[in-house]
């Protein structure tokens, strides 16, 4: 992959708003976010409360999102450029 | 659970072998009329067909024969709170069947005219009527016949709803406790011996509910019927924003489909898998798996969206003519059946209850559901 | 011997054991397909690490020693399918995959599991806030993913790893508030007396506790996480004494990282069918297997950490131990080629596994945390259900597990149990006074994750559809 390590920037749009984040190509999108301070991922689709990545192993399924609509485990899926990030309400 | 003994034998008035939703009412209306009894599971109880069926509460699926029974049933569920102590989240809602083609329109037509002899209150509907009532749908349906007396029932919570009844009403209830043998014991009625327990149990009369079971125990008491044990594919997505509020079935009835209040939706029907009842493995199979969830995205492509959460198969009992046995099963009226209800889940309780007031003296009307019928020897004597 | 059978082999997992193994057993000449879900082999000891990282962490052995093993892998005959999960399989293992190229199969081969460990949880007051996460998760946060969970940590929990996670935010410039350890000081000292049977892990381990007593960094044995309140700024966390649980400390720190030790993954194993038992040691269920990991199913072989918690190095040997068990059952060596392979492998194995097993209650000890559980704590995170609605169900006659689910949807949701079967247990045989063996397990479901429901369906026509014939009229 010729583009690792190249510095990006994707969008990530929550009820809170669209915020632009910077990453590095490759790497995971849960770090990503969080080192933009985003540890929100989605809601419960139970009682609405908040949900962010837990376990890091492809186990809880709390980190799962919508990239470019579909989802994908932001623990695990890798950050692209202009890519658009939105919660995932789930249960 | 596990049953204390005394000194000297208990012996029950009844003893129900089969704790399912029809075992189960049984039991309790006949505690209730003032009965000892004692109810008994191979495993724990509700966990068979009774837990894991699709709760739907259906007339357009129910057999055209058993539709007054399913709308008695479907009002029990509705009023549980009345008979069962709690409510169980049963939700009245429309009922609508679709026909994509046109011999799925004339099936259509057909099903529905016998059912609305039966009394279901079903009647056909343009296509654009039905997409008015339930915009999700396929817009390319042909036809549609509603019924106003569907809905569902969210089926976790019945097993905790009856073992809280059963325990006000004093029932003994004995889990994982498979039944080895049943035998007449002279002025004590059935001796009864479990798989697990050292003595063995009495009661002055027994009632079979083993659903898929119920084979071999028939031919105990001298019936030799052919149970055929359908392995039925239910599929569960994770919540989805609502799509649906009505029970959606098609023509031939092989799909039943329906969101719950948290969301997620249901995908059934009776598409099989594979299994048998003595390993107790069952298996998905997957070209089944693809087909039953194909047709429900057909119905309402918006589940193009759904996440699959879950596969499980369910175990349903279907005599040769896939009619009920409920009734007797000895000329001495001490040994009774109830099971093999097409759409069971829906006349369930009904059909429980029935048999607790032909135990308890009354006489409904249980003819065509008469287990004698498939054994010409014995026609004559069950029915004294 | 007869007749050497060659056919495929299906090695699931490409962490240590199982990339281990199907490296040996490709070298016994049979064609293996190695399966892993992330985007590259290593498992999650060697996950490999992201360009990021690489910058942000200093080098380690995880990335020399997970460099290593994939550059193995590259140069082997093995066929590796990376972001790939199994979602189903049957008795006769056929396995059903979800790939970047959606669904497929792979029809009945022999298997080799080696999809290693699941982090075990106990609950509290408020972990479901995403300031919160497990104590793998945040080590894979900070290895594969180079960032800190926060500035500050709290590191909770059991094991080892509670060490390795601490001394890894020291590592990358982070803050370690507390380190809250639910077992014995005294455990601890126990272990090192064993230093001489696994010297490199148990140095390692030693310098780490050196260090995080150096930084001046307060630990609490005996004690546990009892909650987590969001603040402004981060979190509140309570501390309570496992043995005196009206005594708390409170420590503010803008995450939290808990959890209390593994357990294997054994899902796949379930649905194979393949006996299993309940390890008092370990408090988690695992396949019974041979020390080559045969299980009860004859194709079926069970490896590394998914045959029983023992770490790496013991996943290394017995990956290659059942690599040369397969190619013995094959018929490709002969029994005397078998002892002479395995012998040096086998005696290290016996070794490291003595020590490992000493560790696992350490791993365990927060065992009864689980049963003491408030009744307004949720247990189960995807569908939210309470330890109070557990106990109500429990009093209405849930006495196993599986009833448990059934009545209350504990375990039913997207994760299948993996993250509140053991709080549930704990929950159940302390509120029943019976076994785990009598509390059971949940029972495991296809598919092992939730699946988008168009990698099942794809592109159709209505006139695809092989309707059954009608149901009765």
């Amino acid at each position: 992959m010729s583009n690792e390590n190249s510095p990006i920037t994707f969008v990530f749009q929550s009820r809170s708003g669209t915020r632009t984040v910077n990453g590095i190509e490759g790497e995971p999108v849960t770090a990503a976010l969080r080192r933009s301070g985003i540890l929100e991922l989605g809601q419960s689709g139970i009682d609405g409360t908040p949900r962010g990545a837990f376990c890091f192993m492809g186990s809880c399924q709390e980190c799962r999102v919508l990239i470019n609509g579909a989802i994908d485990y932001a623990c695990k899926a890798s950050v692209l450029p202009n890519m658009t990030v939105t919660p995932y309400v789930q249960a | 659970m596990t049953v204390a003994f005394h000194e000297s034998p208990v012996i029950y008035d009844a003893i129900i072998i089969g704790a399912g939703v029809m075992g189960a009412t049984t039991a309790l209306f006949l505690a209730r009329a003032g009965l000892k009894v004692a109810l008994v599971d191979r495993q724990d109880m509700f966990r068979a067909a009774s837990g894991v069926n699709a709760g739907t509460l259906t007339l357009h699926m129910t057999r055209a024969q058993l539709i007054p029974h399913a709308i008695r049933g479907r009002e029990m569920w509705l009023n549980s709170a009345e008979w069962l102590g709690e409510d169980v989240g049963a939700l009245a809602t429309p009922g609508l069947s679709m026909a994509f083609t046109e011999a799925e329109e004339d099936l259509l037509r057909q099903r529905a005219s016998v059912r609305q002899n039966m009394g279901a209150p079903i009647e056909i509907i343009s296509a654009e009527k039905a997409v008015s009532i339930e915009p999700g749908v396929n817009p390319r349906l042909r036809a549609a016949a509603y019924c106003a007396l569907d809905g569902h029932i969210p089926t976790y919570r019945v097993g905790g709803a009856y073992a809280r009844a059963l325990k006000e009403a004093g029932i003994t209830l004995i889990e994982n406790a498979p039944v080895e043998s049943i035998s007449s014991v002279r002025g004590q009625g059935h001796e009864i011996r479990l798989t697990g327990h050292a003595r063995a149990i009495h009661g002055r009369r027994v009632v079979l509910s083993t659903g898929a079971w119920l084979e071999k125990m028939l031919g105990w008491f001298g019936h030799d019927i052919s149970i055929r044990c359908l392995i039925n594919q239910l599929v569960v997505t994770e919540t989805l924003p609502p799509v649906m509020g009505s029970v959606l079935s098609i023509a031939n009835g092989l799909l039943s489909l329906k969101q719950f209040a948290n969301g997620s939706v249901l995908i059934g029907g009776g598409w099989q898998g594979e299994g048998n009842i003595r390993d107790g493995g069952t298996r998905v199979i997957p070209e089944n798996l693809q087909g039953n969830v194909r047709l429900a995205q057909h119905v309402v492509p918006r589940l193009n969206e759904a996440q699959i959460l879950r596969v499980w198969l369910g175990l349903e009992s279907e005599t040769p003519d896939a009619m009920p046995l409920i009734g007797a099963l000895t000329p001495d009226d001490d040994a009774f059946v109830v099971g093999c209800v097409h759409s069971g889940f829906t006349s369930g309780p009904y059909m429980g209850r029935l048999l607790a007031e032909r135990i308890l003296g009354a006489d409904p009307d249980l003819s065509a559901f008469n287990p004698s019928r498939f054994s010409p020897s014995s026609a004559t004597r069950a029915q004294l | 011997m007869s007749k050497p059978d060659r056919s495929p082999v299906t090695v699931i997992g490409g962490g240590v054991a199982g990339s281990t193994a199907a490296i040996a057993l490709s070298r016994h000449g049979l064609p293996v397909t190695l399966i892993d879900e992330q985007p590259s082999a290593g498992g999650q000891i060697f996950r490999a690490p992201s360009s990021y990282a690489r910058q942000t962490v200093p080098p380690n052995h995880e990335f020399s020693g997970g460099d290593a093993l994939r550059q193995k892998l590259a140069t082997s005959n093995v066929r590796v399918r990376l972001s790939t999960r199994v979602w189903g399989l049957s008795p006769s293992l056929t396995l059903d995959l979800l790939g970047p190229d959606g669904m497929d199969q792979i029809p009945p081969s022999t298997v080799v599991v080696a999809n290693g460990a699941t982090e075990r949880f106990f609950p509290f007051q408020g972990w479901t806030t995403p300031r919160i996460t497990g104590l793998a998760g945040a080590s894979i946060l900070m290895r594969n993913g180079g960032t800190l969970p926060g500035q500050s940590v709290v590191v909770a929990g059991s094991g080892p790893l509670l060490f390795s996670v601490a001394h890894q935010v020291l590592e990358m410039g982070g803050k370690v508030t507390a380190i809250i350890d639910s077992g014995n000081r005294a455990d601890w000292t126990r272990l090192g007396a064993m230093l001489t049977l696994d010297s490199s892990r148990l140095t390692q381990a030693a310098a780490w506790m050196l260090r995080l007593r150096k930084a001046g960094i307060p630990v609490h044995h005996r004690s546990f996480l009892s909650a987590a309140e969001e603040t402004e700024t981060g979190l509140l966390l309570t501390v309570s004494d496992m043995d005196h649980p009206e005594r708390h400390h409170f420590y503010t720190a803008e995450a939290a990282a808990c959890g209390y030790g593994l357990k294997p993954s054994t899902l796949i194993t379930r649905t194979a069918g393949v006996q299993h038992r309940y390890d008092s040691l370990g408090g988690y269920l695992e396949p019974v297997t041979d020390v080559a990991g045969r299980t009860s199913h004859p194709d079926l072989y069970v490896t590394g950490d998914a045959a029983g918690i023992r770490g790496m190095a013991v996943a290394r040997l017995r990956g290659l131990v059942t690599a040369h068990a397969v190619a013995h059952d094959r018929g490709l060596i002969p029994a005397k080629a078998y002892a002479s392979l395995t012998r040096t492998p086998l005696r290290h194995l016996r070794r490291l596994d003595a020590v490992s097993r000493r560790m696992l209650p350490l791993m365990n000890a927060g065992r009864t945390i689980g049963a003491r559980l408030p009744d307004d704590t949720i247990v189960c995170r995807c569908e939210r259900v309470k330890a109070g609605t557990l106990r109500t169900a429990i009093q209405s006659g849930a006495e196993d597990l599986n009833q448990l689910k059934a009545w209350t949807r504990c375990g039913m949701g997207p994760c299948q149990g993996r993250m509140c079967e053991d709080s549930a247990r704990a929950l159940l045989t302390t509120a029943c006074n019976s076994t785990p063996e009598e509390a059971g397990s949940f029972t495991a479901r296809i598919p092992f994750f939730p699946l988008p429901l168009t990698s099942v369906t794809g592109d159709f026509s209505y006139s695809d559809i092989p309707l059954p014939k009608a149901a009765p009229l």
